[in-house]
């Protein structure tokens, strides 16, 4: 029950509710009050007093006061416009108002509006320099004397982000914003996620895609610009001549900025945002408050890089195999031989001859109409998408216990939960978006944070408890906490008899795991266990969070399976902030599983060896569909080396590099009859491919993407397509039509409504409900109710109740004495995978140019490594050459080596074939190899202008009180009271 | 047996032809557009004509060199202060009242009439002539509408600036009835010049 009172404003009783600040309530009421520091997004940072307002008779800042009841508040007197004017006067001394010549002047630069909602003509206190050079790299620029100190760049980096670079130096003669402790953008650690230009009220804090580019003015020279801003400065006066023709100015670059809303096409986090583009040339992205996934955030990745649009490197025609080389074709040409070579393969090698691999990178949609093509057009099941490679263990544990495979809640319940508890995830750089809201809650709501992880990354750093288990060991210190849990009686009892089947058989499972089993298996102490016991015990609310570290070994849907009993047994599911996480990895990783892109299963996980789903999509596709279970693409390879699989159309995949143990994969593709690859740019798989087709990448295509957390969004088409490249729905739609399917959809909407009229789980998705940032999380009924709690009545399960599900170690791969390197491997933050995209960057590939091994102080030591040694790891499948950096995130013989890479460096040359039991997704992590120095002294593949290197200096927000602490502040009401008593004393 | 390649041959295009597609893309564009580039090429050869191309182009071409000496020539306190007083002399035009003002103005033609015509008459000026005048009605009246002007003269010019808007020289609120186009014009010609010269982008 809101708390409701009343309060007078300007003479008038009116209704106030709750906890309310004062900012917020009179914006509620329409009453104008200047705010330049305030961003909804950040809360109160009062720095700029612009927002003064009297509340029973004496001056405060409305953003950070609460309104009481019975309240007098007043806005509008003499007095309070003088408080406010003089905070406006200073903010002017620090910012030159030269709109129509400034890049930002696009009708929303806030100190623009204030001068022309508070109607000031001319200033008292002149705009003077802070006599510091603009500080700048390849991402953005600072220019100390467009800065008004609000404090908005370092709120954000410091509270949002938490990178905590940025801070103001109050104590400069003119303060203003530093890097570390003083130190230039590019020696800092700053990470460049972009919020401190997101959030940055002008151009203090500003992209440089913008730069020269967004105004018809604000292409001058250095010589000429100076000039250019004194004369018309000298030539105005008063402001409102500057304010109307900026104005105007303003308004004609709405003709030529286009403005388009897409979601980012890297992690699984789902961060939606404006790009802001002139013709093919992107300026900015510019993320929005009402995104619900991401709000103000991004990552470097998603703010900056976007080159790989317009790369030259881009194919743009179909590729045709001639012998050992390729010709450029037109697509009637590439069709016509893809209809012969598919109907020739079919009609003599039957129809699971062919397979078919979709995209994590590519739309729901398209998805959704590569299944179709396989199923309803060629007559197959084999056909799956690369969450083999990641998720689906965590999928199977969860399908196993609560039945579906989704995130019990959103990254706002991840905020929230008091406990959160990362396993095997590098989520600061894997999901740096989301791994924000967790350290923020760590930072400044006292969340407890516990990291297992076999390498001390960002979160490990910062958690509370950071344990490190032996690689692949996982299974074995949750099942002997949650021993631990029942034998002190801590369990959930109530969730579990009204909730939960199979308890007793499932608490008899776990008799082998005592603490002194886990303590000896994980080389975790008894004292750390009972640790993670306690405090699982003591929050009302706990999140596991889990990745690759978790899936991607020989049993990681039972360690995944492990993670949902725990959670199970405490009572963490079925309530906000509680629940399990498996944090999605690329784009729609989750969407191209909810479409059906998986061998055994229609769109929505329904079966395909249930006769009732199948004669549905039969109904709705008019044709007959097999109901054997298909291969996924572990099997696939199998059967191509078996000589079984003939053909293979993929998109949007380097599976050839990707895929583990790929000197076995490429030899598989060497043996197919036909290889069709449809692909953004030519990628390593492509090199293999009979016909190559040139695809449209997120930025040039309409459609949606369900990310981590379930959460429907949709994209908006920002370029035309480049070349003779298409969307990848039409290519999958020209491929059918070709082999008679006559589909006619002329844009995905229509996609969706099919997929939804046959999905009961996206019953109510379409088109209209998830205009612009509007989005939907599944399941989502037919009347557009959606999902942000996944479970809260019941489990989609028999009895609608959970399972536990009893499950065994399995021990990871063990190699011979030789192999005596453990070789982690994972993501880095700056570049996304094999780095096909990010590497078109040119200011990421600036700041990180290649790939490096992460080697530990010890073994340095050992082996006379240091920054720049290039080594060679082989393990029993192949090796690798790679230089080295030499860092405590990593122990020992473990070794790191981030998957960035195409090359020589790349991880896949000595991963194997070994799978998890129950999926098939490789072993990525279970790999061991021996080390050889190969050139002791080298360049370091980590080029000093790293973040790595950086020193962050963390504080809470901006520490204002310095600032009031100057001897030359004065509170503006203070200054107005003292002028009022002169007067009239 | 496919092995890995990264040999791409680019499709060849004949040039000739795709001249021809080219120019058909252009005759189709002419022809949908017929009339209005019909009008176009004869304003086009009257700027011809005048040699409006050389000059333009001559602009354009040093662009960057005349941009600057124009900026720099004017950045002198006495050109950025008679655009400065150009432009408020302009503000101060607006704010005359022309309608009250008419009035005025015939009778000051009036007087200035019979100036004239006192001037060619070369009376001897005395005292009892001024004091007969007095019972002259049109004396009486201009009499009352030069201490009527006398009177405005003195008034304050708070409330001067009340009445019409004007500004004081120090930060404050704008006049309500400002005129939008008067400030654009104003800020136009501010902008103009550069606006014309604007650097090449590279």
């Amino acid at each position: 029950m809101v708390n409701q009172f009343e309060v007078t404003l300007n003479g008038n009783k009116e209704n106030a509710e709750g906890s309310e600040t004062l900012l917020t309530f009179l914006n509620k009421m329409e009453v104008e009050v200047p705010s330049l520091c305030y961003h909804p997004s950040l809360g109160p940072i009062e720095t700029c007093d612009t927002c003064i307002v009297k509340v029973n008779g004496e001056y405060v800042r409305s953003c950070s006061t609460e309104i009481k009841p019975g309240d007098i508040v007043e806005t509008k007197s003499d007095d309070v416009h003088e408080a406010q004017i003089i905070a406006m006067d200073r903010v002017l001394g620090n910012h030159e108002l030269y709109c129509t010549v400034c890049d930002y002047n696009n009708g929303n630069c806030e100190i623009h509006n204030a001068v022309k909602e508070m109607k000031i003509s001319h200033q008292e206190t002149p705009h003077t320099s802070k006599e510091s050079p603009v500080q700048r790299n390849d991402f953005y620029r600072y220019d100390p004397d467009q800065c008004i100190l609000c404090g908005r760049c370092v709120e954000a980096c410091q509270d949002v982000q938490v990178t905590e670079t940025l801070s103001i130096d109050w104590d400069l003669k003119r303060p203003r914003v530093i890097w570390d402790k003083n130190s230039p953008i590019d020696e800092s650690s700053c990470v460049n996620c972009g919020h401190c230009s997101t959030v940055c009220p002008c151009n203090a804090m500003m992209e440089v895609g913008m730069e020269g580019e967004a105004g018809f003015l604000t292409g001058f020279r250095e010589e000429a610009m100076r000039p250019m801003i004194n004369i018309t400065k000298s030539v105005e006066t008063g402001y409102e001549s500057l304010m109307t023709i900026s104005d105007v100015e303003a308004t004609m670059r709405e003709e030529r900025i286009k403005k388009t809303k897409t979601v980012c096409t890297y992690c699984g986090v789902g961060c939606a945002f404006d790009v802001w583009t002139k013709g093919r040339q992107v300026l900015k992205v510019e993320p929005q408050a009402e995104a619900p996934a991401n709000g103000i955030s991004t990552c470097v990745k998603g703010k900056f890089g976007w080159d790989f649009v317009n790369s030259e490197e881009r194919i743009t025609r179909p590729l045709i195999r001639e012998g050992n080389e390729f010709r450029e074709a037109e697509w009637e040409e590439a069709l016509d031989l893809i209809e012969n070579k598919f109907n020739k393969i079919k009609k003599e090698k039957g129809s699971d001859s062919l397979a078919f691999i979709s995209s994590s990178k590519c739309t729901n949609e398209e998805s959704y109409l590569m299944q179709k093509l396989a199923r309803a057009v060629i007559g197959t099941n084999n056909v799956d998408n690369c969450s083999r490679y990641c998720q689906s263990p965590a999928t199977m544990g969860l399908w196993r216990t609560v039945g579906y495979g989704g995130d019990s809640g959103g990254i706002g319940d991840i905020a929230k939960s008091e406990l959160v508890i990362s396993i095997g995830s590098n989520t600061v750089e894997s999901h740096p978006v989301l791994a924000t809201r967790v350290k923020r809650a760590q930072k400044l709501n006292g969340q407890k944070v516990i990291v297992a992880d076999i390498r001390k990354h960002e979160l490990a750093d910062r958690a509370d408890l950071f344990v490190k288990p032996a690689p692949g060991s996982d299974l074995v210190w949750l099942s002997a906490v949650t021993k631990h849990i029942l034998d002190k009686g801590w369990h959930d009892d109530e969730f579990l008899q009204k909730h939960v089947n199979n308890v007793d058989e499932f608490i008899e499972s776990l008799e082998p795991y005592t603490l002194e089993y886990a303590e000896e298996v994980t080389h975790l102490s008894k004292e750390e266990l009972k640790w993670i016991a306690e405090s699982i015990h003591e929050a009302q609310t706990t999140c596991i969070l889990w990745a690759m570290g978790v899936t991607q070994h020989g049993g990681g849907s039972d360690t995944s399976t492990a993670i949902s009993n725990l959670l199970l047994v405490t009572g963490n599911y079925m309530k906000p902030a509680a629940g399990a996480y498996p944090l999605r990895g690329h784009n729609n990783v989750q969407g191209a599983s909810d479409f059906g892109s998986m061998p055994d299963r229609f769109p929505g996980y329904q079966f395909v060896t249930d006769d009732d789903v199948r004669k549905r999509f039969e109904a709705s596709w008019g044709t007959s569909l097999p109901a054997k279970p298909g291969l996924n693409n572990h099997e696939m390879v199998e059967a191509i080396h078996d000589g079984y699989l003939n053909a293979l159309y993929l998109k949007g995949e380097d599976m050839g590099i990707v895929d583990a143990n790929i000197n076995y994969v490429q030899s598989a593709f060497e043996k197919l009859d036909f290889f069709v690859v449809q692909d953004v740019f030519f990628s390593k798989t492509c090199q293999y491919a009979d016909v190559v087709l040139p695809a449209s990448p997120s930025f040039e295509k309409e459609g949606t993407f369900t990310n981590t957390e379930r959460r429907f969004q949709r994209l908006y088409q920002v370029f035309e397509p480049m070349g003779e490249s298409l969307p990848d729905w039409k290519i999958i739609m020209e491929i059918a039509n070709t082999l008679g399917a006559d589909w006619s959809y002329t844009h995905p909407s229509e996609i969706m409504d099919e997929a939804a009229s046959l999905t009961p789980i996206f019953a109510g998705v379409n088109y209209e409900r998830l205009e612009g940032y509007n989005s939907l999380q599944w399941p989502v009924a037919e009347d557009g109710t959606d999902s942000p709690l996944l479970f809260t009545e019941e489990f989609p399960l028999p009895d609608g109740k959970a399972k536990l599900h009893p499950v065994e170690w399995t021990k990871p791969l063990e190699f011979e004495e030789e192999y005596d390197i453990h070789v982690n491997n994972g993501r880095l933050l700056e570049h996304f995978h094999e780095g096909n995209l990010t590497y078109k960057s040119k200011a990421i590939s600036g700041k990180t140019p290649s790939v490096f091994l992460e080697v530990s102080q010890e073994l340095a030591d050992d082996r006379g490594i240091e920054d720049g040694t290039k080594v060679k790891l082989t393990s029993p499948y192949g090796s690798v050459k790679v230089s080295c950096v030499v860092t405590d995130r990593v122990f020992g013989k473990q070794v790191y080596l981030p998957m960035n890479t195409s090359g020589e460096g790349a991880i896949n040359y000595l991963t194997s074939s070994h799978s998890d039991k129950d999926t098939d997704t490789p072993a990525y992590k279970e790999i061991s190899a021996k080390m050889e120095v190969l050139e002791s002294k080298g360049e370091s593949p980590l080029p000093r202008n790293n973040h790595r290197y950086g020193s962050p200096q963390p504080q809470i927000g901006v520490k204002v009180e310095e600032k009031w602490a100057r001897k030359d502040y004065v509170f503006p009401g203070d200054l107005v009271k003292e002028r009022r008593a002169k007067k009239h004393g | 047996m496919a092995k890995a390649t990264t040999v791409i041959r680019k499709m060849e295009i004949d040039p000739e032809k795709q001249r021809k597609e080219d120019l058909r893309a252009i005759e189709d564009v002419l022809l949908d557009n017929r009339e209005g580039i019909t009008d176009l090429l004869k304003l086009l050869q009257r700027f011809q004509h005048k040699e409006v191309f050389h000059m333009a182009e001559s602009m354009i071409g040093q662009s960057d060199k005349i941009l600057e000496r124009v900026v720099l020539s004017m950045d002198h306190p006495e050109i950025t202060r008679s655009l400065k007083n150009m432009l408020l002399l302009f503000e101060a035009l607006g704010k005359v009242n022309v309608d009250e003002l008419e009035p005025m103005i015939q009778k000051l033609n009036n007087a200035v009439s019979n100036i004239a015509e006192y001037d060619k008459r070369n009376e001897r000026a005395s005292y009892l002539n001024l004091i007969s005048a007095m019972k002259d009605k049109e004396v009486v009246d201009g009499l009352n509408v030069m201490v009527a002007l006398v009177k405005g003269f003195g008034s304050s010019t708070n409330n001067a600036a009340d009445k019409y808007g004007i500004r004081h020289p120090t930060i404050g609120i704008a006049p309500q009835k400002a005129n939008k186009w008067l400030y654009f014009l104003g800020g136009a010609m501010a902008v103009a010049v550069p606006l014309l010269l604007r650097k090449n982008k590279e």
